[in-house]
């Protein structure tokens, strides 16, 4: 990455005093003045005379790389807002993309069932929750959706979350849709009933398993959402493989889908999986998708038409 | 001798001028039985609603459309056919009782303003409506030639665009707008006015504006021209979830090509970058159009189709007219020229319409939005003049 030059420093300066601050996270003027308009408009408010000190404060954070989506607390996730803070992994623009991608061939089902593991804040539940209810205004969805983290801030957030949601969507009892469990998927069994099957789980698993060079993220995200490799896929594997019709996980490089593709080919199982990967806009291997190719109440066949390519 | 000629008093040549010979061209036979036409049509649609009320069909919004603007029609024809009808009375009167002829000439002018209204009244009803009448409007602004003062005076475009909209009371947004580095006037803007029928009044906005003043910029005085573009685009459809999701699903993939502006690297959970900025390219018009202001990518994706949409049907109209124009053997002038249509001249005060040949000697007012009515007005009674003579020409050729 160049660096910048104290020329630039000095035309932001022109420009904005505050405008410097913000170059560092934002490499480019351009960038630097949309984040400071961003903030200028959406800084949560709280008393009116000192606006000009927490916009300042808000800035300086910015120039120690503090993630933005902590500071304005939220991010924009589909066509809905997710609350985010510290402590819980702020949803990304890829995830969102895989996420509406999945919502457009399943928002005529309203009977789905979904487990989302590492859930987080609760994003890929609720923007599923909120797509379905809102398609299907006539016909009541009567699907189940799930989320489960480790981590009780993060469930507390997605509880928020969905709070919020509820709020928005009028006349649906969202309690007995969408619910949130706190629970250790890794070492504990008995968090989700043990009859229970699933259409799809999804999950968008800690998958880094080297350095972190953005320090945003390596400083002010946490480690626990960041760091794993192929845990959570063996995970998939040993404990979720036989409760499910199909799975999306997000991956972070192409080694992750071989490993879980190799794995579901030595399965003892009487099922066939069929087993594929997708790409994200910026052309990166970003997730990884099965499905039974029979024996499902779902068509999946035609839910993942097109999703991503099929391994064989 | 020949200086008693020119002894006549002119005012006395004009008086007599006028008081005998009020002349009237009706109206072309064609139109007359165009319209009609359009009569013999409306008491057909009568019977056919007629007999839907009675079977209860319900309320049909495409009909009760259609049966209003057949009504307005053959009401402006019965209008005029009976003003005509007196006038020729009138004249029958003049010529053959002498005795008569100086009342009768009285009304004739009394009643010949009336006539030429309800002719115009119809004529301008004849005129083929304009496809996006009825829709809201994007309005896109971008400087042209003159550096800086070029994107002052488009900024200062954006405002006198906004200060009407006020005025007029529209709901309005800037859906895109880039400041230029100095932060006093812009590189883009995209305005949306959210009016239905927004369309029709603007539509005479697209072109070239040119600016003539002593710029802000200007260290020894010196008056300089710069323009700015503007291009009036309708706005096709809401930014309704289900309908952008919709058009989206129109266009082929090899149609189109969805960028998403990001630094390279492992991107998911390895950065937290910020940047959500979206470019749409559309291969077989060359269109792109790119969106950064929101946080959120979804929506400026939904954002820059709106406006790609807006863009394609913009053309398309476009290529229809060109046809059309081509079709005809004439000549026509036409009102999206895409040279300058109008000057701001700061020094003299004054706004200069090309098109029409409109000056209005008020900057302020109009730039303030309460006067910008009085351009629009001369621009559209210009337009219904050509469209006429348009419509004129091709009974002609029928």
């Amino acid at each position: 990455m160049p660096r910048i030059t104290p020329k630039t420093l000095l035309k932001a300066y022109r420009i904005n005093p505050l405008l410097p601050l913000l170059l560092p996270e934002c490499r480019t003027i351009d960038q630097a003045k949309i984040e400071y308009k961003w903030l200028s408009q959406e800084l949560p408010l709280k008393k009116k005379n000192y606006n000009n000190i927490r916009l300042l404060k808000a800035c300086q954070l910015r120039f120690r790389h503090y993630p933005l989506q902590y500071i304005l607390k939220t991010q924009p996730f589909g066509n809905i807002i997710i609350n985010c803070k510290p402590g819980v992994l702020i949803p990304r623009w890829e995830t969102e993309e895989w996420c509406l991608k999945l919502i457009s061939n399943v928002k005529i089902i309203n009977d789905l069932k979904v487990l989302d593991l590492c859930t987080g804040t609760g994003c890929i539940p609720i923007l599923l929750a909120h797509s379905l209810i809102s398609y299907q205004k006539n016909t009541n969805f009567k699907g189940q959706l799930i989320g489960v983290d480790v981590s009780p801030i993060a469930i507390d957030l997605a509880k928020e979350n969905s709070r919020q949601l509820a709020s928005n969507i009028d006349g649906t009892s969202l309690s007995s849709v969408l619910q949130f469990i706190q629970g250790d998927i890794l070492n504990q069994n008995n968090i989700i009933n043990k009859n229970a099957h699933f259409d799809i789980i999804t999950c968008n698993p800690p998958y880094i398993h080297n350095f972190i060079r953005a320090a945003s993220v390596r400083c002010y995200e946490p480690k626990l959402a960041l760091y794993g490799n192929l845990i959570f896929y063996q995970n998939l594997i040993d404990k979720w493989i036989n409760r499910t019709d199909s799975f999306i996980y997000e991956v972070g490089d192409m080694n992750q889908v071989q490993f879980l593709y190799q794995k579901l080919k030595t399965l003892n199982s009487k099922d066939t999986w069929k087993v594929g990967f997708a790409k994200d806009s910026n052309d990166q291997v970003r997730c990884v998708y099965g499905y039974k190719s029979n024996n499902t109440r779902l068509p999946m066949n035609h839910i993942f038409e097109k999703f991503g390519q099929i391994l064989c | 001798m020949c200086k008693n000629i020119f002894r006549i008093n002119p005012i006395l040549l004009f008086k007599r001028f006028h008081s005998q010979d009020i002349t009237f061209k009706p109206l072309n036979p064609s139109l007359i039985l165009r319209a009609s036409k359009f009569q013999e049509e409306l008491t057909r649609l009568e019977s056919l609603m007629a007999q839907n009320n009675n079977s209860g069909g319900g309320f049909n919004v495409e009909q009760q459309k259609k049966y209003a603007k057949l009504c307005s029609i053959t009401d402006a024809l019965k209008e005029y056919q009976a003003n005509y009808e007196q006038f020729k009375e009138l004249e029958e009167m003049v010529k053959q009782d002498p005795t008569l002829s100086e009342d009768a000439e009285e009304e004739i002018k009394e009643i010949y303003p009336n006539l030429e209204k309800s002719k115009q009244l119809l004529f301008h009803k004849l005129l083929p409506p304009h496809p996006f009448a009825d829709k809201s409007c994007l309005l896109e602004l971008r400087p042209g030639v003159g550096g800086t003062e070029a994107m002052i005076f488009a900024q200062d475009l954006l405002n006198m665009y906004i200060n009407y909209a006020h005025h007029k009371k529209w709901a309005y947004r800037v859906v895109s707008e880039t400041e230029n580095e100095q932060g006093n006037g812009i590189v883009e803007a995209i305005l949306a006015i959210d009016e239905p029928g927004s369309y029709d009044r603007m539509k005479f906005e697209s072109g070239v504006h040119r600016v003539q003043r002593i710029p802000a910029t200007e260290t020894k005085g010196r008056t300089h021209t710069s323009t700015a573009a503007v291009v009036v685009l309708p706005q096709m459809g809401g930014e309704d979830e289900r309908e952008t999701d919709a058009y989206e699903r129109t266009f082929k993939p090899e149609e189109i090509r969805i960028d998403v502006m990001r630094a390279r690297g492992k991107g998911g959970q390895h950065v937290n970058t910020t940047d959500s900025a979206v470019r749409l390219t559309h291969y077989p018009s060359g269109i792109v159009v790119s969106m950064q202001d929101e946080r959120s990518q979804h929506k400026n994706k939904a954002k820059a189709f709106g406006i790609l949409r807006a863009k394609l049907a913009e053309l398309e109209r476009k290529e229809k007219e060109e046809k059309a124009r081509k079709a005809r053997t004439d000549q026509v002038t036409s009102t999206d020229r895409s040279d300058k249509i109008r000057t701001y001249n700061y020094p003299q005060n004054r706004i200069t319409d090309h098109r029409c040949n409109f000056s209005i000697l008020d900057m302020e007012s109009v730039m303030n939005g309460q006067k910008f009515d009085a351009l629009i007005d001369s621009m559209e009674k210009y337009d219904n003049d050509i469209k006429a003579k348009q419509l004129l020409n091709n009974v002609g050729q029928n």
